[in-house]
This record gives structure tokens, C-alpha cells and sequence, in this order.
């Protein structure tokens, strides 16, 4: 063996070169398994990664504690003693709705103390830095400066929902909640810088509010003292030492976390009850100091009457005595009335963070089934290529046996040939496709998350890496062992023989004679030579199958994308228009805005409901969130609502008893027809509360975009004791676009107005943000190609040198090039429609799989594949063999028709 | 005017740097319905002779007639017709399809000519008939030179050119292929070629060409050949 070395590394070398195609395809297989493993696998980590060091760099919080009552300064005293605190920023928060350029719409105000930002740096892309411990949420600055005076603010940059904002606008705070008068000291604004910020990274929805539609559309941040003195620090944002050396995935980051969470949460009944005894002192104080003035002056006016003042106080006295009595019911009233939410949230609550962790888990989900179809075809590619190899090796084989050379010594050739293979496959493989998948698929979530994306190179996770490795290089090594053995196992004298081709058999498809009898002679051939070489039937439509599955799962994909926006907004809503009325409007003030949409836009076909955004339950079940809708006025909500039955597509109509619960959402709560739902109100966190109502489901409704339940009038009068009172309204209006124009003004116009938002603005926000997926659908017909050229080129391969006899024989009996192709190429043209058919099913499961996973919490994709996917899948891969027969008909030409009359070699 | 004729053939391949003239100057007749045989020692030339007689190759100059036909100037697509039409291969090593039945290995030939004879006829005229559908692998040696005659015969060619056909095989089995092909030459008036460096063949043929340093040295005419049964070597 020793001895051997140097012989032996110029012999493997030798066979290196000397089949460079067969060297290339095994590196190329691998290379295409280990990448597309290590890349997908690794790419949800990436993901997080990223957002880790984004959440990290910018000092965001660990823990919110959030009060409804407000955070007092004691409490924030408190917070800073409990050890284990960094920092602790507080800020005050609203959510209102506000008119910005030329939108109206839901957004949160947050203060912000902006010489922090003044002083803090950037740097790297994910990291702003700060002497300041108690600067969190660091938000970048995208363009513009920061304010630096009450009437300036900063808004995010992120948005996608609505047109792009510009330097300069103005932003008008229109109204909030009860207290919106008492919120604020400045009402307008000027927009003067745009930003990242790590609280609101997801540009789809930036929180749930109570106002809207009830997501908060934009981010507004301006200086405290543009909130009202009056009015309290809502947050307080606390940052736990330590906590960012750990990744927040992890469950050391959760035990740094966790005896900060539970000193906060053991220090909020305390707190509640600070904030009950400052109420109340508060409400005593004031009702003490009126009483005394009622006091004061029914003192004054008595002893101007001329009473004594020792008369007039003792006649007050008894007067006195009740009135306290009263004042002390009033006040345990108010107490009692008053209950304070200390809420202490972890990262998880904030819709940003928690989303982009859902879709890289979703990335997950993906990659653990997606590269097992091309292991399965590396292994196969392996071992016919090596197996190939051996054979046309076996006299050198058997002589070197005879030589005396042990089994072991002459596998090592095969396997250290195979091992140099699969090993360059596979570092190439991995080190490309770790850096190129994350990359492509965290830029195709750029698109929805403010996450900046990791400089190139991303780190490669080596557990996973060597993991990937191991199993390219491992299938193929024992591919390459199992075909070194076989032959092997023959004695010297057999090897050096040469190994008679595979010999002709009958084969089963001959059994139907009539079938066969009417085949042609060529026919006949062509379907022997395809099972008479099994392993390399089994590569061809396997890989070949893997093709086409793949391509099918990309077409799918993309029909399952765009069939959200074409079913949704074309044929299941059939408004163009909503406005939104704020709640309790008298008849007068709702038929003002009906009268607008109808005389200034045209408006047909106008429903008016009642609209609100709750939780729905079941149990066994999670809680999904889902839009209640209630016709009211004796609305037909068909006319806005094309609601149907997916299977039957039988027309769903809301009656005055229906419940009709959207198909994702029922699915979501397992819930059919019969079964019954409980809706709860949310709080101002979007947590339910109360006891909820339960409903009877009526119907389910094909539905995509949003989990939404359709109640009929008497069902929620049922449920709620009440009518449901109108606060919006569907219509069809003109599509002109400056009768529109007018029509939003005049609507914006109207202070009983909350929205306006048409159905083309929220199509197009859908196009970009699902646009990204088409990224994924590229990435999947490359590697559907890649996959289908190795194993097409590697089988071609194999048949033209293991025939090239009997190629040359036909072409000496006078074969024209074009029967000579055929006779090669319409074996592998029949695995091709094979694999192709096999593909269709596999796709048709992979598809589904994809789809299921990749689905987004509130949106559902369509299941169906189009036909044309199907026809455009079997083209392609048709295409993809075709272009490799096409280019291996020189590899025929060069069969030399002399080979022929050589002797069998 | 000869059936077959080769004028003035050269044939020289460069291999590297070296030029290597396999043909050089040859000139020889075979007249219609012939049995010739073509010998000659290991690098005599005779391979070449039959792969620019087949059509499988080009000569370098000269000029070579079959029938009415110049072959020399043929292009790539005229020499796929003349293999085609013209030209019957048996090969050595027989180079059947191994998975094709003898019935269709014979038919792989006579479908793609335009005179071609019944397949299971040809195999009848070599003895076959009875193994119309084995596979190569389930024949003998010999059955399967057969097999390979019976396709070349099969597509009614005017000329038969054979490659050491019984030099794979042992002395009986080769006999009788020998006989086979004196039938094809004397019963049905097919243009017989052997290529071989067995001299015991030359006393069967009509016309013994020997070739040596890629010349035609002698050609011997033979009026009364032998019957291949009385063969002996």
C-alpha cells in the first residue's frame, strides 16, 4: 500500500482526467445535494441571525412593561432596583388617526428623546451605539435629519402599505381615543427625517390598534413635550444585563430574561395598587377641594345673608355630614371603576419581531423536505457512474488482483476517486449555496422586513455544514464501495474477460401481445433497452421526476401567489371603496356619508355594516384574529361580499341567522358547518378580554386575504342583546380618477369619516409584497435545470460510451444520424415522459407541502395548480432534455464506426 | 471493367508527428459474383482496405469503383446510403444487439434498406429457423456469426464484405460459416470480400489478392476453387 503511494495517486489522478465528465457530474450532484441542504437549512438561522444582531445593535428592549393607567416615576424607580436591569427607557405612546401628505391613516405617535439620537452613532449596518444604557429601541436614520423642535417628527421609512412620504410633509394628528383632546400640545406636524426602527421592522403591519382597520400603518416619533404634561409615560422598555450575549432564540437568553420578568411581574400588584391609591387620592383631593369650595361658598352667601358665622357653620354641619357621606360613595365608585392593566410583555408581543420569526421558521419548515430528492438522485448518480467506471475497468481490475494487489488496496482507487469527487462537490456546494440561498431569500424578505441584510459572507453554521457534507460525500462513497464490491467479488480470471453487455431479456410489456405484436420493430427496441438497465432506469425518472416536481412546485407556487390577489380582490370583494364611519353616529350623520358616496363618487351597490376586529376561538384550537362583519340597515352584504363554498362553489348568502366564517380561519379553529366559535373583544394590546359570544357557524366562504366572520343581524342581536350599529360602508364608486380625487376629499372633509381606502391601493400593496416569492419560484427552476442536466447528461453519458459498439455497428449497417439518435435517445426520451408523469405527482404533493408552509398567518394561498403550470412544467423539462440530447448528438457523430471491428474491450 | 476496383488507393494517418501510410498505391479487380479473399500479414494494409471498401472510411487519393458508383468522392450522407443499400457487414466479433432477439437483429437491418428479404427467410438461409427468438446471449459462437450473416444477407447487398469471420470462432463452427458465405458468392451470385490472414481460406476463393506494406503484391485467380466442406487448417 505504502509502496503503491505515489503510482497510485498518479493513477487516481490519471482517472480523474481521463473521465472528467463522469469526475464533474459526481462533484456537480453532490455539490447541488450538500448546497442545497446546508443552503436551505441554514438560511432560517441566517434569518435570525440577522435580526438578532439588528435587535441587538439597536438596543432593543427585552421586556415592555405597559400600564394602561400610565407608568409612574416610583414605578420606574422601581424598575431600575431590580438587579439584573440595564436600562430603562420610558416612553409615551398614542395611537391616533392622521393625516399624512395625502393619506389618512392609523398610526402610533411614540416620544423620543432625540439628543439621544443626536449623540448616538452608527455604525456597521446594524448597530447604532450610545453611551446612554437607558437609549433603547434605537431607531437609524434613513433620510432627513432628526427633529429638534415640537412641531417636527421622524416617520418610518418601511412603509409599503401607501405612497411614499416626502421631507417636508405635513402630518396632521386627526383624532384618537376618548382622551385625544388631553393627549396632545401639538396637533401638527412637519415631517423631517425618515427612519428604521427595530419596534415596527415589519412593513406589513406595525401593530394592531383599535382605530382603522385596525392595523397601525405608520410610526410617528416626536419629542415628549408634544404630548401633553398631563399625560403619562405609557411604556417603560427595559433592557435585562447580559441579554444580548445570548442569541434571543436561545434558552440561555430566556433564563437571563426570566428573573427580571418575574420580579417585574411580582411587583405589578404592588403597582397596581400605587396607582389605585394615587386615583383615588387624586379623586379625594379634588372632590375635597370642591367640597370645601361649595362650602366656602355656601358660607359666603349665608353669612351675606347676614347669619352669623357661627350659626351659618353649624347649619352647614349636618348639611356637611351627607354631603361627605356622598362624596365617599362617588369617590369608591370612581375607585372601583378604575382598574389599571399592568401588562409585562416579553420581545414576542411585538408584531415585528414575532412575525419575522414565524417566517424564518416557515424557511424551516421548507428546507427539511425540499433536498431530499436531490440526495436520492446524488447517490443514484453516484453509483451508476461508478459502477459504469468499474466496469470498463475490469480487466485492469483483474489483472491487478492477479497481480496479487488485496481488495482492499484496488477498492481504495474507486473510493478515494469518489471521495476527491464528492468531497470538492460538496465544499463547493456549501460554500456557495450557504452564502447564495440565505442571501437571495432574506433579500426577497427585504421586500417586508427593515432587517438590514448580512454582509457577505454569512457565517456558515459548521454543525449543519458538516452534516450536509457527510451525507453527499457518505451516499456517495457507499454507492461507489457497493458497485467496487460487486465486481470484486468475481476471481481475476472472470475480470479479465470482458463483461458481456447486460444481456436482451424479454420484458413483461411483451406478455401483451396483441400491444406488442403492433409495436414497431424499432419501438420494440426502444423498450427493451429501457429495462434492461434498471439502476439507470431509476436515476433517469427519478432525477427526472425531481424535475419536473421541482418546476411544478414553482409554477405552483406562483399560481397559488397570484390567485390570492385575482380571487380575492376580483371575485370575491366586489367593492371598490370602504369608508369608515367613526361608531355611534345618529341616522343622520351615516346617511351624510352614504349620500357623499353616492353623489360625489357615483356609488352603487352601497352595504352598510358593522365592523370590528376581534379574536375567534375554539377549543383544542389557537386563537386566530379575524374582522367581524354584521349587515346592517338591511344591507345585502352579497352585493359587497361574493362569498361561495370552495368546493361547490354554491353562492353563500349572509341572512339575518348566518355565521359565516372564512375558510383559513375555520380551518385554523377545525371548525365545519354546526360547530360553534367564541369572539372575544381586544384590549388595547390586542389581547381578548371579557367573556366572549358564542356563535353557531353557518357556512364556510372561500376566502383569502384575512380571517373574517359574517354575522347575520339577528345572530349578533342574539349573541350581544344588540343591534349592530353601522360603521362602514362598501360601495362600487366611479373609477374616474379625479371624481375620485374629489370624493376622498369631501369624505376626508367629513369629521364623522374615519377611513377611505380603495381596493386598487391595497391590490398593489399585495403585487409588491408578494412579488418576493417569485424569487424563491427563480430559485427553484434553476435548480429543477441544474438537476435535470447532470443526471440527463451523466445517463447520456453512460449509454453512448457503454455503447459506443454497438452504435458503431448500426452506423456501419448504414443508420443515418438521425436513426442513430434515436436509437439512444428515444430510451431516455421515454424515461423522460415517465419521470415527467411521476414528477407531476410528486409536485403535485410537493407543491401542497410548500404551499402549507409557506403560508402566511392571515393569508391563504390557493391550493389549485393551474393547467397551464402543468403543461408548462412537462415542457420544460421536456425542453431540458431535449437541449441536453441535442448537445450530446456530437458525442454520436464522434463514434468512430471502426470501434466496431475492434475486439470486444 | 471490374465490379469492385481499386486505382492508385493511398491512405495516410497522422498519428502526432508520425505519418503512417496504410495504403500505398493499391490496385486491384474483383469481378461480379466473386469470392475474393484479401490477406495479407498484421499491418498489411487489408483492414484499411475494407473499411474504404465499407464506406466507414476515406481514402486519402485514388480512386475506387463499386458497381457504377465512384465511392472515393462520396460525402458522409452518400457513404450512410451506400452502407446502407450497397454494402452487407459480418464483423468478427459479430457485433449483434444483445438485446435484440436474432429475428430482430436480423430485421434492424432489413427495415432500413429498400429490397431487403424476409428476416426470418435470411435466418432460414443460415440454418436459424429455429432460433428466431433467442437472444445473442442464449446463442453459440457460431450461431451468432450466423445470425450476423443472415443480417448483412438480409439486406440483399451487392457486395459482402467480412472481417476474420471465423476467426473468433473454433475450426467446425468456422467451416460452416465459411460455406455459408461460398453459397452467398456461388448460388446467388453475391460479391463476396474476405478480409483475413488465414491462407488456408485462399483455395476456396475465386480470386486470392495478397497484400503486404499497403500494396496489392500478387492477385491470384483461382478457375477451379474448392468447396469450403473440404476445407482444412
Amino acid at each position: 500500500m505504502i509502496s503503491m503511494k505515489s503510482a497510485f495517486r498518479k493513477e487516481v489522478l490519471r482517472a480523474v482526467t481521463g473521465s472528467f465528465g463522469r469526475f464533474l457530474a459526481i462533484a456537480a450532484i453532490v455539490a447541488l445535494g450538500c448546497g442545497f441542504y446546508a443552503g436551505l437549512r441554514m438560511t432560517g438561522p441566517d434569518m435570525r441571525y440577522a435580526g438578532d444582531q439588528y435587535l441587538a445593535g439597536t438596543h432593543f428592549y427585552d421586556l415592555d412593561v405597559a400600564s394602561t393607567a400610565g407608568i409612574s416615576d416610583s414605578m420606574l424607580d422601581d424598575i431600575r432596583d431590580i438587579s439584573g436591569v440595564e436600562g430603562v427607557q420610558a416612553t409615551k405612546s398614542s395611537d391616533v388617526m392622521a393625516q399624512i401628505g395625502e393619506n389618512q391613516l392609523a398610526a402610533r405617535v411614540e416620544s423620543m428623546d432625540f439628543s439621544e439620537a443626536e449623540n448616538s452613532e452608527q455604525d456597521g449596518v446594524f448597530s447604532v451605539s450610545s453611551d446612554n444604557n437607558d437609549y433603547l429601541n434605537r431607531p437609524m436614520l434613513a433620510s432627513g435629519r432628526w427633529p429638534t423642535s415640537d412641531d417636527e417628527c421622524v416617520i418610518s421609512a418601511d412603509r409599503i402599505m401607501s405612497t411614499p412620504v416626502n421631507l417636508g410633509d405635513e402630518v396632521t394628528l386627526l383624532y384618537g381615543d376618548d382622551n385625544f383632546d388631553n393627549t396632545f400640545q401639538t396637533k401638527t406636524l412637519r415631517v423631517v427625517g425618515t427612519i428604521h426602527s427595530p419596534e415596527f421592522m415589519s412593513s406589513i403591519g406595525m401593530g394592531t390598534t383599535s382605530l382603522g382597520d385596525g392595523t397601525i400603518e405608520q410610526i410617528i416619533l416626536v419629542n415628549p413635550s408634544v404630548f401633553s404634561d398631563s399625560y403619562p409615560n405609557t411604556q417603560a422598555y427595559v433592557k435585562v444585563a447580559g441579554a444580548q450575549n445570548s442569541y434571543s432564540d436561545s434558552d440561555a437568553y430566556d433564563a437571563t430574561i426570566q428573573p427580571v420578568q418575574d420580579a417585574l411581574e411580582s411587583k405589578t400588584d404592588a403597582w397596581t395598587d400605587d396607582l389605585r391609591q394615587q386615583f383615588e387620592d387624586q379623586v379625594r383631593e379634588q372632590a375635597q377641594s370642591q367640597m370645601e369650595e361649595q362650602q366656602q361658598q355656601a358660607l359666603q352667601q349665608l353669612t351675606a345673608q347676614g347669619l352669623p358665622l357661627e350659626q351659618a357653620q353649624a347649619a352647614l354641619q349636618t348639611q356637611m355630614q351627607t354631603q361627605q357621606a356622598d362624596v365617599q360613595a362617588q369617590i369608591d365608585a370612581q375607585v372601583d371603576s378604575f382598574n389599571p392593566d399592568i401588562y409585562v410583555l416579553d420581545r414576542s408581543h411585538n408584531y415585528g419581531v414575532s412575525s419575522f420569526k414565524s417566517d424564518s421558521e416557515r424557511v424551516d419548515h421548507i428546507a427539511s423536505i425540499f433536498p431530499l430528492v436531490f440526495f436520492l438522485v446524488a447517490a443514484l448518480v453516484s453509483l451508476t457512474s461508478m459502477t459504469r467506471m468499474v466496469d470498463s475497468e475490469r480487466p485492469l481490475i483483474g489483472t491487478l488482483k492477479a497481480l496479487g494487489y488485496t481488495k482492499r488496496a484496488i477498492t481504495m482507487k474507486y473510493v478515494f476517486y469518489a471521495a476527491l469527487a464528492s468531497c470538492i462537490g460538496a465544499a463547493v456546494g456549501i460554500l456557495t449555496l450557504t452564502q447564495f440561498f440565505p442571501w437571495t431569500i432574506c433579500r426577497a424578505y427585504a421586500i417586508i422586513y427593515s432587517v438590514p441584510q448580512t454582509p457577505i459572507p454569512l457565517p456558515v453554521d459548521a454543525g449543519l455544514a458538516w452534516l450536509s457534507a457527510g451525507l453527499g460525500i457518505g451516499i456517495t462513497l457507499l454507492a461507489t464501495w457497493a458497485a467496487v464490491r460487486s465486481t470484486l467479488r468475481e476471481s481475476p480470471a472472470t475480470l479479465i474477460v470482458p463483461k458481456a453487455p447486460a444481456p436482451g431479456k424479454q420484458i413483461w410489456l411483451e406478455r401483451f401481445h396483441k400491444l406488442w405484436a403492433r409495436m414497431s420493430f424499432s419501438w420494440k427496441v426502444t423498450w427493451r433497452n429501457v429495462f434492461r438497465y434498471k439502476r439507470r432506469m431509476a436515476m433517469t425518472v427519478v432525477g427526472i421526476a425531481g424535475c419536473t416536481a421541482l418546476l411544478l412546485t414553482g409554477f405552483g407556487l406562483h399560481d397559488a401567489i397570484w390567485d390570492i390577489i385575482d380571487r380575492q380582490f376580483g371575485d370575491i370583494l366586489t367593492y371598490n371603496v370602504v369608508v369608515q364611519t367613526h361608531d355611534n353616529l345618529d341616522d343622520a350623520a351615516l346617511l351624510g356619508v352614504r349620500d357623499q358616496i353616492q353623489d360625489t363618487g357615483d356609488g352603487t351597490d352601497i352595504v352598510a355594516a358593522y365592523q370590528r376586529n376581534m379574536q375567534a376561538s375554539s377549543p383544542d384550537h389557537d386563537a386566530v384574529s379575524v374582522v367581524t362583519y354584521v349587515p346592517t340597515e338591511n344591507s345585502d352584504m352579497s352585493q359587497a361580499f361574493s362569498l361561495r363554498n370552495h368546493q361547490t362553489r354554491q353562492q353563500i348568502s349572509v341572512d339575518d341567522n348566518s355565521v359565516v366564517l372564512t375558510e383559513k380561519a375555520a380551518r385554523s379553529l377545525g371548525v365545519s358547518p354546526g360547530d360553534t366559535i367564541t369572539i372575544y373583544d381586544l384590549n388595547a394590546i390586542g389581547d381578548p378580554v371579557g367573556d366572549g359570544m358564542q356563535l353557531t357557524v353557518t357556512d364556510v366562504a372561500e376566502y383569502y386575504v384575512n380571517n373574517a366572520v359574517f354575522v347575520g343581524e339577528d345572530a349578533w342581536r342574539d349573541a350581544t342583546g344588540d343591534y349592530a350599529h353601522t360603521n362602514t360602508f362598501f360601495s362600487k364608486v366611479t373609477n374616474d380618477q379625479e371624481q375620485r380625487d374629489t370624493l376622498t376629499d369631501d369624505l376626508h372633509a367629513n369629521t364623522d369619516v374615519s377611513t377611505v381606502s380603495y381596493i386598487d391601493e391595497t391590490v398593489d400593496t399585495y403585487r409588491t409584497m408578494l412579488s418576493s416569492v417569485n424569487t424563491i419560484v427563480v430559485v427553484l427552476v434553476v435548480s429543477a435545470a441544474l438537476l435535470a442536466f447532470i443526471v440527463l447528461y451523466d445517463i447520456t453519458k453512460i449509454n453512448v460510451e457503454e455503447r459506443r459498439r454497438e452504435i458503431a455497428s448500426l452506423k456501419v449497417l448504414g443508420f443515418v444520424p438521425r436513426e442513430v439518435d434515436a436509437y439512444i435517445f428515444r430510451e431516455i426520451g421515454i424515461l423522460v415522459l415517465i419521470g415527467t408523469i411521476l414528477g407531476l405527482f410528486l409536485g403535485i404533493w410537493l407543491e401542497g407541502f410548500v404551499v402549507t408552509s409557506a403560508e402566511v398567518d392571515y393569508v391563504m394561498f390557493s391550493r389549485e395548480i393551474h393547467a397551464l403550470s402543468y403543461v408548462w412544467a412537462i415542457l420544460v423539462t421536456i425542453g431540458f432534455a431535449a437541449l441536453v440530447m441535442f448537445s450530446m448528438r456530437g458525442e454520436l457523430k464522434k463514434v468512430d464506426m471502426v470501434e466496431s471491428l475492434k475486439s470486444v474491450d | 471493367m471490374p465490379f469492385v476496383s481499386f486505382e492508385d488507393v493511398t491512405k495516410i494517418y497522422h498519428m502526432g508527428d508520425i505519418e503512417v501510410r496504410a495504403l500505398d498505391g493499391m490496385n486491384f479487380g474483383i469481378e461480379k459474383g466473386e469470392l475474393a479473399v484479401v490477406v495479407g500479414p498484421s499491418g498489411a494494409g487489408k483492414t484499411t482496405v475494407l473499411n474504404i471498401l465499407g464506406g466507414i472510411d476515406t481514402p486519402t487519393s485514388g480512386k475506387i469503383q463499386v458497381g457504377d458508383t465512384r465511392i472515393d468522392q462520396m460525402n458522409e450522407r452518400q457513404l450512410t446510403q451506400y452502407r446502407r443499400h450497397n454494402v452487407g457487414f459480418v464483423f468478427q466479433f459479430y457485433n449483434l444487439m444483445p438485446n435484440l432477439t436474432a429475428l430482430e437483429n436480423v430485421e434492424l437491418a432489413s427495415q432500413i434498406c429498400d429490397n431487403p428479404m424476409d428476416a426470418a427467410e435470411a435466418l432460414d438461409l443460415v440454418g436459424l429457423s429455429d432460433r428466431l427468438n433467442n437472444f445473442p446471449g442464449q446463442l453459440s459462437g457460431g450461431e451468432q456469426q450466423r445470425v450476423a450473416i443472415a443480417r448483412a444477407i438480409a439486406k440483399n447487398p451487392d457486395l459482402l464484405l467480412c472481417d476474420e469471420p471465423t476467426g473468433a470462432l473454433d475450426y467446425e463452427t468456422g467451416k460452416t460459416v465459411m460455406e455459408l458465405l461460398q453459397a452467398e458468392s456461388m448460388r446467388r451470385g453475391r460479391t463476396v470480400v474476405i478480409i483475413t490472414h488465414n491462407q488456408a481460406f485462399c483455395p476456396v476463393a475465386n480470386r486470392v489478392i495478397s497484400v503486404h506494406g499497403g500494396k496489392a503484391v500478387k492477385e491470384d485467380v483461382n478457375e477451379n476453387p474448392k468447396s469450403a466442406s473440404t476445407l482444412v487448417w
